[in-house]
């Protein structure tokens, strides 16, 4: 027993709750989760993704926060990961490299991240790092995909990042997805004309629509082992989630946690009752609601 | 060789002569080079009718074979042993107006001992007959205080003749070394991780960035089983096996009955 729960003590009422309709723990919780958590949308948009990612080009997804970029990002890298266990082919193969954008701050920390992705000795100097991806398409048979997720965000020259990633792009069997928030990206593109040349599709990812976020939910709740999700999760709380959230899966997700929790306090399940009053909006937000 | 028959006889036996532009072609050199080598006398040439240069094969054969027949010709100051003669030999022939490899390459042939006076610090490398011609035979190395004493002299003497000692070249001093104790070997030895992931042979990229998840995916179990290491990098309980498998033939981990524990630190 831990200090904090001598103190303070354990929340049973939540647990007892969850613990009545089968559920271990929070099943909304917002953390990236494995790729089975992942209800995909925009099917066809996923598609040409995936495709862009085998024929070595370069492709932009953008979105508004929340919309789930860096989800297809995960979902992207473990699905071809997993294609790579069954291909023996090496000429079929792709292998993912992920790199957080958010965690470099010029194109020679980037070069060395995409290096160490590949599990390669990144110890050595700049060129020589530089001339093992040049000779990329001599050396390797396999297609490289370079997933940078948040690039926008990263401290770096834009210029400079720009030029390497437009340089890379040029290489055969690399292909590049760069991954930012809607205006971000568009004021990084303005910058780096050449880059912006350069990309194949630019995907927007929209909020997802009223099936999807259904998929979504119910996919969290049978995850987590629920056994009756659809007792749980009421279509009339349903409703009001998809209106709350705008179809945002994040903000959804959120909304929904916090229903849960409420839940438990009421001993109810999930109805547009506990959704409104588990997530409460200022006077002056829910009259405003449509200027944000 | 060109061979002209006639009536089966062997009339004339004639070599074969190349123009100009296919032996530059197959010596690699400029057109020029050879008419200066042809001056210098370095090279024979035959002039049939017409009076252009004709190279017989065998010279470029011979030119071809010995690289070293038209650069000077091996100094005679050089001593015996092979790596150091190789050495002297490149120097000289290539890099003599490179003063201070040259200069370097003396002091090393000549032991570090200055040759008038046996001494071993301070060395200079001098010149004997004054010019600034850096043939092997012309150099010597000197302490600082022969070759000030020498430079007074040079100028009643204008031909300075060392009288070298015939002497046992003695042992390099060897440096006062002061013994460090090396810091205490910690129990897991520390790799980075490139270089655990190439002792265990991974076959294609593919595998080795799978590899690589499996060994972060250990490093943060410490002890595991098969299932629990597969289970978290979500791939089939074989391939973990085989990672298991080669990381304990290799020494990075230790069974015990079903359990691996990591027996390696990876280096940031």
């Amino acid at each position: 027993m831990t200090t904090f729960e001598k103190k303070i003590g354990r929340d049973r009422l939540f647990e007892s709750y969850i613990w009545s309709w089968g559920l271990r723990e929070d099943p909304f919780k917002l953390e990236l989760t494995s790729i089975e958590a992942f209800a995909p949308f925009q099917r066809r948009d996923l598609r040409k993704l995936k495709w862009l990612l085998s024929k070595g080009k370069i492709g932009a997804l953008t979105g508004a926060l929340g919309t789930g970029k860096t989800t297809v990002c995960e979902f992207l890298v473990a699905s071809l990961k997993e294609e790579n266990l069954t291909e023996s082919d090496p000429s079929k193969q792709i292998i993912p490299v992920f790199i957080h954008g958010a965690a470099y701050k010029s194109s020679d920390e980037l070069l060395r991240a995409i290096i160490l992705g590949l599990e390669m000795d990144a110890s050595k100097n700049r060129e020589n790092l530089f001339e093992f991806l040049r000779r990329w398409p001599q050396e390797h048979q396999e297609r490289l995909a370079i997933i940078i997720d948040d690039l926008p965000e990263s401290g770096a020259d834009a210029l400079e990042v720009g030029e390497f990633l437009r340089v890379l792009a040029d290489i055969t069997n690399i292909s590049i997805l760069i991954n930012g928030t809607f205006k971000q990206m568009e004021r990084f593109l303005a910058k780096v004309p050449a880059l912006a040349d350069r990309i194949q599709t630019k995907i927007k990812l929209k909020p997802m629509n009223k099936k999807n976020l259904k998929e979504l939910l119910e996919l969290r709740l049978k995850n987590a082992g629920c056994i009756c999700y659809k007792d749980l999760l009421t279509p009339n709380g349903f409703k009001s989630l998809y209106k709350f959230s705008k179809g945002v899966p994040r903000s959804a997700l959120k909304a929904a946690s916090n229903a849960i929790h409420y839940a438990a306090e009421v001993d109810s399940p999930i109805d547009a009752r506990v959704v409104k009053r588990a997530n409460k909006r200022s006077f002056f937000k829910r009259i405003f609601s449509f200027l944000m | 060789m060109l061979v002209i028959v006639r009536k089966g006889e062997v009339v004339e036996q004639k070599e074969k002569l190349y123009k100009m532009k296919e032996a530059c072609k197959i010596l690699g050199v400029h057109p020029n080079t050879i008419r200066l080598w042809d001056k210098q006398g370095k090279i024979k040439v035959v002039r049939p009718q017409g009076g252009q240069r004709r190279i017989p094969e065998s010279e470029i054969n011979r030119l071809l074979r010995v690289p070293s027949a038209v650069a000077p010709p091996p100094p005679s100051t050089i001593p015996k042993d092979e790596a150091l003669s190789s050495f002297l030999n490149y120097v000289f022939s290539y890099h003599r107006d490179d003063w201070e490899l040259v200069r370097k390459a003396v002091i090393i042939r000549d032991n570090y001992t200055c040759q008038e006076c046996g001494g071993k610090e301070l060395l200079e490398v001098h010149h004997k007959n004054g010019t600034s011609r850096n043939d092997p035979d012309n150099l010597v190395t000197l302490c600082q205080k022969c070759y000030n004493l020498v430079h007074k002299r040079v100028r009643k003497m204008p031909a300075f003749k060392p009288s070298i000692k015939p002497e046992a070249p003695a042992p390099k001093p060897e440096k006062p070394t002061i013994k460090i104790q090396p810091p205490p070997v910690p129990e897991v030895a520390e790799l980075p991780r490139h270089k655990i992931l190439d002792d265990l042979k991974p076959t294609g990229l593919a595998q080795r960035t799978l590899f690589g998840d499996l060994l972060s995916a250990a490093a943060v179990l410490k002890s595991f089983t098969l299932g629990d290491l597969a289970a978290r990098v979500h791939c089939p309980e074989a391939i973990a096996k085989t990672f298991c498998e080669r990381m304990t033939a290799c020494g990075y981990l230790v069974s015990k009955n079903g359990m691996f524990e990591i027996h390696v630190r990876l280096a940031r």
